[in-house]
Formats: structure tokens, C-alpha cells, sequence
């Protein structure tokens, strides 16, 4: 995962600019500049950093020194992302907050912004929120789609990460839906999600979609690829769902 | 902003045909070619001390993993020379060398931040031109322009007849500035420190093509090919560039002479026999097409190219089902190399 992250990260330190696929700019204009070594360091200390503890404590120390940087934004991307794999999620919506003032189209931001108003939607404004979440994900949808490999990225690991992020994406519109009830279209939306990058996670919920539209089978094959993918949280609800949909009720 | 034009996407194919490990690599002076080295003469290893350090230098087990280094450095075994230079800092943490060849690994892994500090703690030791243009070559990576030509300033103080520096700094502006008239006189210098360095005669080439100067670039290539009794496994990358400019210059008998001769020189590669496909295509010889064009999808599965050239022969030789088939294979490639598959 974090592998994942930092490749994400590093390419969108290079991303051209999206207006349209005929129009860039020489990349060397797009990359932010650091103005001293140590500022470069301190950035590449909070990208390469051992674990999501140290990451959170090499950002802390960065954005301290370097309240200016370039590439702040980016150094708040690698925390944030540090902060979602600590389960400190109210830090996580706090760097979100800041990187999309820095940014509103910054695409990691959008989607973890998504991800915990779904995981902890607030007490009220039920509409609002769900609102936000959706717009947060179509937009970085948008964004996603029109992206190219940026400069000095290696194509595969470029694809692979847009993949992942797409697939996070239609995975909240799909949950959405869900929320909604309306289940076929959260079929279509985690049927994109598992296309573009099988996770358990996202088998799993497709699943309990297939569930609500009746799709018994289509609903045992996708939990039992969520059962096999994993992690073991997802494993063990995964076998539970197989249980449900083996039981005389379906 | 500027507008792509349908030139400049031509150039961005010729150029991807350096981009990557042999551009880099011979920064190092890797014997990707026979040539290679003596283009491109950084000094691939820092020279022995005469300090204390050189008793470090001449313990047995150090000098048993010094040993390895070259093997590792000819089989791009990154991984491998990274954990031996993490072993000489610590068998000898006074000497320059084990951080230079962490250095190296680092930045041949793509892990360029690590690099700088590994190159930097080397130079704290011993000042030495080969660190400072590694050092020049990650902050390249890293787009950091100021960094970048500080390096490449102090590399030039150091060894101002050394070709390379002046090779690098002609790619910075080539490739991130898109500065072709200054890009060309850094690589002017560099053929004047050095006439056999193919890279820079290569780019000068694609430089000229940018001006509109495409009978020059056409003249400084084929003066780097020399006569064919002659010529080596560096020419293959002059007439990979020379090819293309060649039909574009409606001289497609001379193209495609060029294309069979690097065909003869480098038969496994790909891209040669891309442009012996596209060749052969243009004087008409299907059969010839047909093979190198095969020839170059086997060898390179990812490669877009071939499959588009393959759909437009068999959809002449009256094949719709089979050229349908090449350009849905051409479509998805393209798209998986430019990373809009989704």
C-alpha cells in the first residue's frame, strides 16, 4: 500500500497540465521547485519514510519548516494517506481540507474526503454530505480520466495507481447507491471498480448489491473472490455473506 | 501552453527510443554499446585515495565486494549494488566510494531522494565530477532546475573537457524546456569535447529536426554512421533516428537501405524492426514488412506501433478481419502506454 501511495504520489508531483490531451506544458515548468537542498530533503524524507508513524512525524516536522513549500500539497497527500493507514481519520480530513485548498481538483484528496463521509457521515444533513461525497468522487473521476502518464513515470506503475484510484472512486459512488437504494445502480459502479482493480473490499460489496437485486449467484461468485482476496476482516464478512446467501431465505 | 503538433509528436516517438535505461545507463558508462564508454567517459568508479582511506580500500573483504561492482553495474543488478555500497559505508564510513555505489543504485531504482543524500555524503568526503553529474542526472529526475545546473556548473569546473556534462545539460533543455536552439549548442560541445559521442550527435540530430533543419540532421547522422564496412553496434541508434528522417524526407530507398543495415546490426530489437516494417512498407515490400513487423510485436509485446502498421497491410491485402484485429490491439496498447485505458 504504501508503495502504491508513494508511486501515486511521485507521479503527480510530474502531472502535466489536463486542460485537453493535445494541449501540456514542458513538464519542467509544472514541477514544483524547492528552494533549498533541505527543503528537497525534508520532502523526500516524508515520501520515503519507513512506516505511516514516521511519515506522520517527517510531514509534521516539514511543514513546520517549510510552511511555503511547493510542495506542500504534496507532503500533505503522503500524511494523509500516513493518517487513513493509522485510522486517525479526523487528521486525515483536516490534511484533506488543506491540500484542496491548495488544490480542489487533487484527486487523492477528493476521494479520501469521500471515503470518510461515508465511513462517519455526520449527524445530520444527510443530503448535503451525501452530495459532497458524490461530487467529490465524479469529480476526481473527471480528473482521473483525462490524466496521462506524466513525465518520468514508468507507464505500468502510473496505470496500476490510476486503476486503484478509479476503482476507489466508483467504489463510493457505488456505496452511494447503495445508501440510496438504488441498487442497480451500485451493481454498475462496483462492477467498474472490480474491473479496474479486485480488491476484496470492492468484491465484497458488490456482492451485497447483487444481493438486493436478486442476483443470487452473481452475489455467491463475488463474495467467494472476496473471500480469497482478503484482508481478513474482509474474508471473514465475506463468509458470512456466502452464509446469508446460502440460507433458505435466498 | 503550447499545442502538441503532429512534428513534435514524431520527435517524442524517435526520442522514447532513448528514454529510460540506455539513456541513463550510459551516464554510467555502460556497455550498452561498444561505443558507450568512450562517448560518454564519466568515470564509472571513484578513483583511489592516497589517504588513510586507501587501508581501507585494500582490506580483503572490501575489496572483495569492490570486486563484484562492475559485474553488478553490467547486469543493472541496482538492487544488488545498493546493498553492497550500504556495506562499504559500513565497512569504511570515512571513505567516498561505499556512498558513491549506494548512490548509484538508489538512483538507478528510481529512488532519487535517497541518491542525492547517499551522492552528497560522498562528496562531503572527496569532491569528484562522476558524483556531482549523478547528482546533476537525480535532480533531472526530480525537475529541480536550479539544483540541476549548480551541479552541472561545479561538474564543468571540475572537468571541463569531460563530454558528458555538456551531453546531460543539452538533454535538460531538450527534454524539459523544450529549448532546442540552446539544447543543440550544449550538444554541439560535447561532439567538440568528443565526435564519437553517438547520444549527443543523436540529439543534436532531433534538435535540428525541432528547427526545420531536417537536411542538416540528416548529414550529421550519416556522417556519424560512416561507411557501412566500418560502422558498429553504436551506429544502430544514429540510424534509428536517421530512418524516420530519411522517409520524411521522401528519400525511402536510402531509409530503407539504412533500416535493413541496423536490422543486420541489432536483429533483436524491436524498434529496428519497427522501422524496417515502416520502411519496407513505404518502398512497397509487403513480404519484408510483413516479417519485421511480426518480428518487432514478438520482440516487444507492449510495443503500439506494429500492430497499427500490420492492420493497415492486411486491410491492403483485402484482410478485415485481421486488420481489425491489429488496430483494436494498436488502440489498446497506445492507450495502456499513455495510461488512459480506463
Amino acid at each position: 500500500v504504501a508503495q502504491t501511495n508513494r508511486a501515486a504520489l511521485f507521479a503527480f508531483l510530474f502531472i502535466c497540465s489536463v486542460a485537453a490531451q493535445t494541449i501540456v506544458q514542458p513538464s519542467g515548468k509544472t514541477v514544483p521547485q524547492a528552494r533549498t537542498r533541505e527543503e528537497l530533503d525534508a520532502f523526500g524524507m516524508v515520501l520515503y519514510a519507513a512506516s505511516p508513524q514516521s511519515t506522520l512525524k517527517a510531514a509534521e516536522q516539514y511543514r513546520a519548516r517549510f510552511p511555503n513549500s511547493e510542495f506542500l500539497e504534496y507532503g500533505c497527500v503522503a500524511e494523509m494517506q500516513a493518517a487513513m493507514d493509522l485510522s486517525k481519520v479526523e487528521l486525515a480530513d483536516e490534511l484533506a481540507s488543506i491540500i484542496l485548498k491548495l488544490n480542489p481538483n487533487n484527486p487523492e484528496a477528493l476521494i479520501t474526503r469521500a471515503e470518510i463521509l461515508i465511513a462517519r457521515p455526520p449527524g445530520s444533513g444527510r443530503t448535503t454530505w451525501m452530495n459532497v461525497a458524490a461530487d467529490n468522487a465524479r469529480t476526481a473521476l473527471d480528473r482521473l480520466h483525462i490524466l496521462s502518464v506524466p513525465p518520468f513515470t514508468n507507464s505500468d506503475v502510473w496505470v496500476e495507481t490510476k486503476r486503484s484510484m478509479l476503482a476507489r472512486a466508483h467504489r463510493v459512488l457505488g456505496q452511494l447507491f447503495m445508501t440510496k437504494r438504488q441498487y442497480g445502480d451500485a451493481v454498475s459502479e462496483f462492477e467498474a471498480a472490480v474491473t479496474l482493480a479486485p480488491s476484496g473490499k470492492a468484491f465484497l460489496l458488490l456482492s451485497q448489491a447483487y444481493g438486493k437485486t436478486n442476483q443470487t449467484n452473481d452475489a455467491l461468485t463475488a463474495a467467494t473472490k472476496a473471500l480469497s482476496l482478503g484482508p481478513s476482516a474482509v474474508s471473514d464478512m465475506a463468509a458470512r455473506e456466502i452464509a446469508a446467501l446460502k440460507s433458505p431465505r435466498f | 501552453m503550447w499545442i502538441r503538433s503532429t512534428k513534435r509528436s514524431r520527435l517524442s516517438t524517435i526520442l522514447r527510443i532513448f528514454h529510460g535505461s540506455v539513456l541513463f545507463g550510459v551516464l554510467l558508462g555502460l556497455p550498452y554499446t561498444a561505443s558507450a564508454q568512450s562517448a560518454f567517459s564519466i568515470p564509472s568508479q571513484p578513483a583511489a585515495r592516497t589517504s588513510d582511506h586507501d587501508s581501507c580500500r585494500s582490506n580483503p573483504s572490501i575489496s572483495a565486494i569492490e570486486s563484484q561492482i562492475p559485474r553488478l553495474v553490467n547486469l543493472s543488478q541496482w538492487r544488488d549494488l545498493e546493498k553492497a555500497g550500504a556495506e562499504l559505508t559500513r565497512l569504511c564510513p570515512d571513505s567516498d566510494f561505499g556512498y558513491h555505489w549506494l548512490g548509484v543504485g538508489y538512483l538507478r531504482q528510481g529512488r532519487s531522494f535517497a541518491a542525492i543524500r547517499a551522492l552528497e555524503e560522498g562528496l562531503r568526503l572527496r569532491d569528484d565530477t562522476g558524483a556531482h553529474l549523478l547528482l546533476a542526472e537525480a535532480y533531472f529526475k526530480l525537475g529541480q532546475n536550479q539544483f540541476f545546473w549548480e551541479e552541472i556548473e561545479t561538474a564543468k569546473r571540475m572537468a571541463r573537457e569531460e563530454p558528458g556534462v555538456y551531453y546531460l545539460a543539452g538533454l535538460y533543455l531538450f527534454q524539459t524546456e523544450d529549448a532546442y536552439e540552446k539544447a543543440a549548442a550544449w550538444f554541439r560541445l560535447a561532439l567538440q569535447k568528443n565526435s564519437g559521442h553517438v547520444l549527443a550527435r543523436c540529439y543534436l540530430a532531433l534538435c535540428l529536426r525541432a528547427m526545420q533543419q531536417d537536411t542538416q540532421a540528416a548529414s550529421l547522422l550519416l556522417e556519424g554512421v560512416g561507411p557501412e564496412t566500418q560502422a558498429g553496434a553504436e551506429s544502430v541508434m544514429l540510424l534509428q533516428v536517421l530512418v524516420p528522417l530519411e522517409l520524411d524526407l521522401g528519400r525511402t530507398s536510402d531509409a530503407f537501405a539504412h533500416a535493413t543495415f541496423a536490422a543486420r546490426l541489432a536483429p533483436g530489437s524491436a524498434k529496428v524492426q519497427l522501422g524496417l516494417g515502416k520502411a519496407a512498407w513505404r518502398v512497397q515490400d509487403q513480404a519484408i514488412a510483413l516479417h519485421a513487423l511480426e518480428t518487432a510485436a514478438e520482440l516487444d509485446p507492449r510495443l503500439p506501433d506494429p500492430h497499427y502498421l500490420l492492420g493497415r497491410i492486411y486491410a491492403a491485402q483485402g484482410d478485415g478481419r485481421g486488420a481489425a484485429e491489429e488496430l483494436a490491439r494498436f488502440k489498446e496498447l497506445k492507450e495502456r502506454a499513455r495510461g488512459t485505458d480506463q
